[in-house]
């Protein structure tokens, strides 16, 4: 066996391919984003109007986008006022240098972590194994992924790609039990594993899914349980966020909390919602002695510059835009070869890793939309993701013909005039270009895509017709 | 410059000098509000009990201080439990929760919360919450539309005491039941800003994973059973 391709952006062709090839792994990720999507759809029927709830989450996460020194600075305020220290970190590698000082200087040994997708961003758990510091993943799907020495693949189902057979064994070899592959004894297994660490751990590490201004408090949703555990029995309580994680006050962060988990994975609420506002106070009866909270920014100011990309800052993690996409659902997270994959994942991607290192993901979509359409924020994504297309190309990453065409389809997307105009061209020109087979010999950007011979008559055309014909 | 200072520096660059103040954005704020529908009151008892069945809890409704006793007392009974964790609420001790437990099951072992914290007292309390079967605390709120409860880190509840035990029982009166979470906004702002709490926690469900192949099992890390004994409004 060959050894597997390793999960950078860059590899993405690669990894595609190797996935695309495992029919166990596009089984269980099939039926994972089928069973969130048609629990989703069974909790926003809840809602008379759920687009009156995407424009309110918009509008809220708008507001705190257009005016982030002022909410930073009142959640710094008012989190001091309860105790909380907040710490800022320019990049992943100063926020795992302050992450580390506060352990050593606590005497900790091991941290308990709970999931959180921006210590995945900066390798937090390795920074942490370096300094001789004992990370332990806490999630489940996090745990699995840790024991097999991988990276996980999708945001509320780490361990996706991996089968319970695969699960029974990284367990016999790790924890010493005898083989097996029923889900219940594996987890309890774990329980009891994991239940040791937390009593006997340092320090708890977790993300943060909010941070209120107006009371300094943050939030951490979970199914588990470990993120409660990471934040109430250990002495120090260590919370890494993105700056745009803020939102203006409780009312704000209950909407937030309303859409998350119906988009995410179709419950109405996640099991539990941890709202932490400073460590322990005097007369509470446990809770952790020290609370930080690390502000980070590596790479997320640089959205602001870009009006195009600016909104992708709104998004709260939900994962619905990889659960609904096509190229998703066949490839998995590990496929983009980036710890944020589907939609979203190839949208920041870039600015957070460089174009250079990321061009191919602007690629992994189909634009169909889907992403836009359920997306609780209302991020336009698949706008965004044809806007990173064009500056993959025009940062003369691609060939010129390709710079030529990217620049022609985004103006032709956006005026239904040139976009009618392009399509009666193309249906002139592709015959010039065809080469019998109903594909092209267009360079580069259709060379590995079949890229279809225009129907005749257009749709548009079609349409036009049909609509005539039932109006007439 | 420092990493703070380089961060508000960029921020406040992004907004201009044309920075709105409290009021303006307040004001902007209520306006994204006002767009939403006031959540229905009907039926709240019935669809909390219904929505949190769903999500894997248990709702028991109790028309009656009694009645709940008695269910609790044969739910203790009938389970084998050896110890519970009981909290220290003062309504806790006017329904006599821990004389009537006591007296009925001897051999069942309560144990009531440590008055204040030391850290002796907090080894030992977190030794009973993890021996305990049942930790039994109270729900300050219940949420029509999710089946969820809020519950509060006080000097009468410990955190533990909802996390540690196989089972989570919480006591709710049906007055408490509110619409939606948005309702509750407004008293979790007061709790927080007058430092009543360091932690709110919104319980959905009972601790659960589908991390193996999408397979659910409960109990992953915390209490395998969550359990809402709702007092009716009439007790
Ligand atoms: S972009 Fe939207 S749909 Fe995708 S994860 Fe973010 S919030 Fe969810």
């Amino acid at each position: 066996m060959s050894a597997p391709v390793e999960l950078r952006p860059e590899n993405l062709r690669a990894l595609v391919h190797e996935r695309i090839g495992n029919a166990t792994l596009r089984g269980n990720i099939m039926r994972a984003t089928r069973t969130s999507l048609d629990k989703r759809l069974h909790a926003i029927d809840d809602y008379e109007d759920w687009e009156a709830m995407r424009d309110a989450a918009h509008g809220i996460k708008r507001l705190v986008l257009d005016n982030l020194a002022h909410y930073l600075e009142t959640f710094e305020r008012n989190a001091t006022a309860r105790g909380t220290r907040v710490v800022y970190a320019r990049d992943g590698a100063e926020a795992c240098a302050i992450i580390v000082d506060i352990i050593h200087r606590a005497g900790g040994r091991v941290a308990v972590k709970a999931k959180s997708m921006t210590s995945e961003e900066i390798g937090l758990g390795h920074a942490l194994a370096r300094e001789g510091i004992e990370p332990i993943e806490t999630d489940l799907g996090e745990y699995i992924v840790q024991l097999a020495g991988e990276m996980p693949s999708h945001i509320t189902a780490p361990a996706l790609h991996k089968s319970r057979e695969e699960i029974g064994r990284l367990f016999a070899e790790h924890l010493g039990i005898a083989y097996t592959s029923d889900p219940e004894t594996l987890t309890a297994v774990a329980r009891r594993v994991l239940r040791e660490k937390f009593l006997h751990a340092d320090v708890g590490i977790s993300g943060v899914n909010a941070a209120v201004a107006d009371t300094g408090a943050i939030a951490i949703v979970e199914n588990e349980g470990n993120a409660r555990m990471s934040t109430t029995l250990p002495r120090v309580h260590i919370a890494l966020m993105g700056f745009e994680k803020l939102v203006p006050d409780m009312r704000s962060l209950t909407h937030i909390v309303n859409i998350l988990a119906r988009s995410a994975t179709g419950q109405r609420i996640s099991c539990y919602t941890n709202i932490i506002a400073g460590p322990r106070k005097a007369d509470e009866l446990d809770g952790p002695e020290e609370l930080v909270v690390v502000v980070m920014d590596n790479g997320r100011a640089r959205f602001l510059d870009d009006a195009r990309l600016r909104e992708a800052l709104l998004c709260i993690r939900c994962g619905a835009c990889m659960n609904t996409c096509p190229v998703y659902q066949t490839v998995g997270g590990h496929g983009y070869g980036s710890i944020y994959a589907g939609p979203i994942g190839s949208v920041i991607t870039p600015v957070l890793q460089g174009m250079e290192r990321a061009k191919a993901m602007p690629y992994a979509s189909s634009l169909c939309g889907a992403c836009s359409d359920i997306c609780p924020v209302k991020i336009d994504l698949h706008h965004m993701l044809l806007w990173q297309r064009h500056r993959a190309v025009e940062g003369k990453l691609g060939h010129w013909f390709e710079r030529l065409a990217m620049r022609g389809f985004l103006a032709a997307m956006r005026s239904p005039f040139l976009y009618r105009f392009a399509a009666k061209a193309a249906s002139m020109f592709a015959p010039l270009f065809h080469k019998g087979d109903g594909t092209t010999r267009l360079p580069l950007w259709s060379r590995s895509r079949d890229f279809r011979m225009p129907a005749e008559p257009s749709f548009r055309d079609q349409w036009k017709e049909r609509t005539h014909e039932r109006k007439g | 410059m420092s990493a703070r200072d380089e961060l508000f520096t960029r921020l406040k660059a992004d907004r201009g000098d044309d920075a709105p103040g409290d009021a303006a954005l307040a004001a902007e704020l209520d306006r994204v509000f006002a767009a939403l529908p006031v959540p229905s009151r009907e039926g709240l008892l019935q669809r909390f009990v219904e929505r949190l069945n769903e999500a894997g809890g248990e709702a028991r409704v109790h028309e009656s201080v009694e009645h709940f006793l008695g269910w609790l007392i044969g739910e203790l009974r009938d389970s084998g439990a050896a110890s519970v964790v009981l909290a220290s609420h003062k309504d806790f001790a006017e329904m006599g929760l821990s004389t009537k437990i006591s007296a009925t099951l001897p051999a069942l072992r309560v144990h009531e919360l440590p008055a204040a914290f030391s850290a002796e007292a907090h080894s030992a309390m977190i030794a009973e919450a993890e021996a305990a079967a049942m930790g039994i605390g109270r729900a300050l709120a219940g949420f029509a539309d999710s089946g969820a409860i809020a519950i509060l880190s006080s000097r009468n509840e410990s955190r533990s005491l909802s996390l540690l035990p196989e089972t989570h029982l919480a006591v709710l009166r049906e007055a408490d039941i509110l619409p939606d979470l948005g309702n509750f906004s407004h008293e979790m702002t007061e709790l927080l800003k007058t430092d009543k709490t360091s932690a709110i926690t919104l319980v959905g469900g009972p601790s659960k994973t589908a991390d193996i192949e999408k397979v659910l099992v409960t109990g992953v890390h915390g209490p395998r059973r969550f359990l809402v004994a709702v007092i009716r409004k009439s007790a």
